[in-house]
């Protein structure tokens, strides 16, 4: 039996795909490099003709895993989830994508991509917690847990939360970069009643086994799962990030003892009801929304939540496609996010988006923010880079 | 980290010292003339403030093994975002190439922002 034979949906579509080659030029990776071998129908043909581990490994470690071929195929077949388990096959014979492989083993050990030990998340989170109260003059209530205690995140004292208690998972980029959108997430909750817990064995939303495969992509749901179980919140709360809150909704949310929520999803309800005021604040202009693409093409959209929530506190703002589902990756998914991809992604987006202006650029999700910063930074592109709840941060 | 330059080797007083993406391959063979060195060839001037940060990053790393936020270092060095940004070019890869360290992985830009 060939490898392949273990990627059952990857050889289904394989076989399923009629070469009508819709897929081709909409593809974000056959965009970057010009080469058929990187398109979804060339991957599916690899796949098809049992490619070398070497030359499935080229092609599929380029796949953004945008799902934007599931959406132009007039079959609805998905290479990224095809992606998903040919990256699985190669994984389990010792061909992971390498910063994909890192990524995943600092989750493994510190339960977060970025590496860091519990310590530097509660460093992190004091010194985020301490702006809180320059900026908004309110101390926040913020908790951590490191799997048997409290501590009030300012002062580190052992304190359990009194109130009605909220589990949030960040990214982890918003506790490390992001972090305007991080001091978002605990203002915010607070606002609206909660008691913010934030774990420091698991600090974040995203889960990279995705993009390595099964095995580790249910490890890491896992943790999440485990994490709930130990704190026991009213609410859990997933931050901005497209590819987690794929994940997060199909193997973890089902399972979870508590409701398990997107804090857009969370806030827009709020919003709606008249419960959180929103109001005007100045943004560069144009501002230009952009859906990750695990928001408009992932398994549990999150479409109109984020345009009604920056409608209010930014007021007009600019689509770039006609479609939602239409959108275009930033080229980060898929683990491309990785600093030896940045080349490419520079030259993607000097193609893809030559012509756009940008005044702020509004993508809320980890991957998307990183990747526009670094190009816009390489570019010369002077715009600012958000996502919806540090805009929420600045208008409430 | 595409926007820092690092070369393969330096020499540094008559001694040749090998390098991948800034750390040095023998990790005992960092030191603030390395970091001086490396500063010089990306065009950033060793201020007070740069050796202060490398430093205390340096030292971070040593503990901790991953690079600071750069709220944690603008919190515990008293030194603000903006200070920051224009002393390492508006470049977070810059701050860990002059350590000595790798920059930490995820969803992140290596790019400093005054926000």
């Amino acid at each position: 039996m060939s490898d392949v034979d273990k990627a059952p949906y990857a050889l289904f579509v394989a076989y399923a795909c009629t070469r009508c080659r819709n897929c081709i030029e909409m593809c974000p990776s056959y965009i970057a490099t010009g080469e058929f071998a990187n398109t979804p129908m060339g991957r599916l043909q690899l796949v098809r003709r049992r490619a070398t581990p070497d030359e499935l490994y080229r092609s599929f470690s380029l796949c953004a895993m945008c799902k934007r071929c599931a959406y132009f195929c007039p079959l609805g077949l998905d290479v990224a989830e095809a992606t998903r388990q040919i990256r699985g096959v190669l994984t389990a014979a010792g061909r992971p994508v390498s910063y994909v492989a890192k990524v995943v083993d600092n989750f493994l050990r510190h339960g977060n991509n970025v590496g860091m030990p519990p310590k530097v998340v509660a460093m992190a989170a004091r010194a985020l917690a301490k702006k809180i109260i320059q900026e908004k003059g309110a101390e926040p209530r913020l908790y951590l847990f490191d799997g048997e205690r409290y501590v009030e995140a300012l002062s580190g004292a052992e304190e359990r939360p009194r109130g009605i208690v909220a589990l949030l998972f960040p990214s982890s980029s918003d506790l490390f970069e992001f972090e305007e959108a991080f001091r978002g997430y605990v203002y915010l909750l607070n606002l609206l009643g909660y008691d913010v817990v934030l774990s420091l064995r698991v600090t974040d939303t995203a889960n990279y086994g995705y993009y390595l495969g099964a095995e580790h992509m249910r490890k890491i749901a896992g943790m999440y799962l485990e994490e709930i179980r130990r704190v026991g919140p009213h609410i859990v709360v997933f931050g901005e990030c497209g590819h987690g809150w794929h994940v997060f909704t199909r193997l973890v949310a089902p399972e979870s003892p508590r409701p398990a929520v997107h804090i857009h999803q969370l806030l827009f309800r709020a919003y709606s009801r008249g419960e959180l005021k929103i109001r005007r604040v100045e943004a560069r202009r144009p501002v230009v929304y952009m859906d990750p693409c695990n928001y408009s093409r992932g398994a549990s959209p999150i479409v109109t939540e984020p345009r009604a929530l920056l409608k209010a506190a930014v007021g007009e703002y600019v689509e770039l496609w006609k479609n939602p589902r239409e959108s275009l990756c930033c080229l980060g998914g898929g683990g491309l996010i990785a600093p030896e991809a940045m080349e490419l992604a520079v030259k993607y987006w000097e193609k893809m988006y030559r012509g756009v202006e940008f005044g702020t650029a509004v993508r809320p999700c980890a991957t998307c923010k990183a990747q526009l910063r670094r190009v816009f930074h390489a570019l010369g592109v002077q715009a600012d880079v958000a996502g919806v709840v540090d805009l929420l941060y600045r208008a409430t | 980290m595409t926007d820092v330059r690092c070369p393969n080797a330096v020499v540094l007083a008559g001694r040749r010292i090998e390098l991948q993406n800034c750390v040095p391959k023998n990790k005992e063979e960092w030191s603030l003339e390395l970091a001086k060195l490396l500063a010089e060839i990306n065009g950033i001037k060793f201020t007070d403030t740069v050796r202060r940060v490398v430093e205390y990053v340096r030292n971070f790393w040593q503990q901790y093994e991953v690079c600071p936020p750069a709220s944690v270092i603008e919190s515990d060095l008293g030194v603000d975002k903006k200070t920051l940004l224009e002393a390492f070019g508006g470049s977070y890869g810059a701050i860990c190439a002059l350590a000595g360290v790798e920059p930490p992985t995820g969803c992140l830009s290596q790019v400093l922002s005054s926000t």
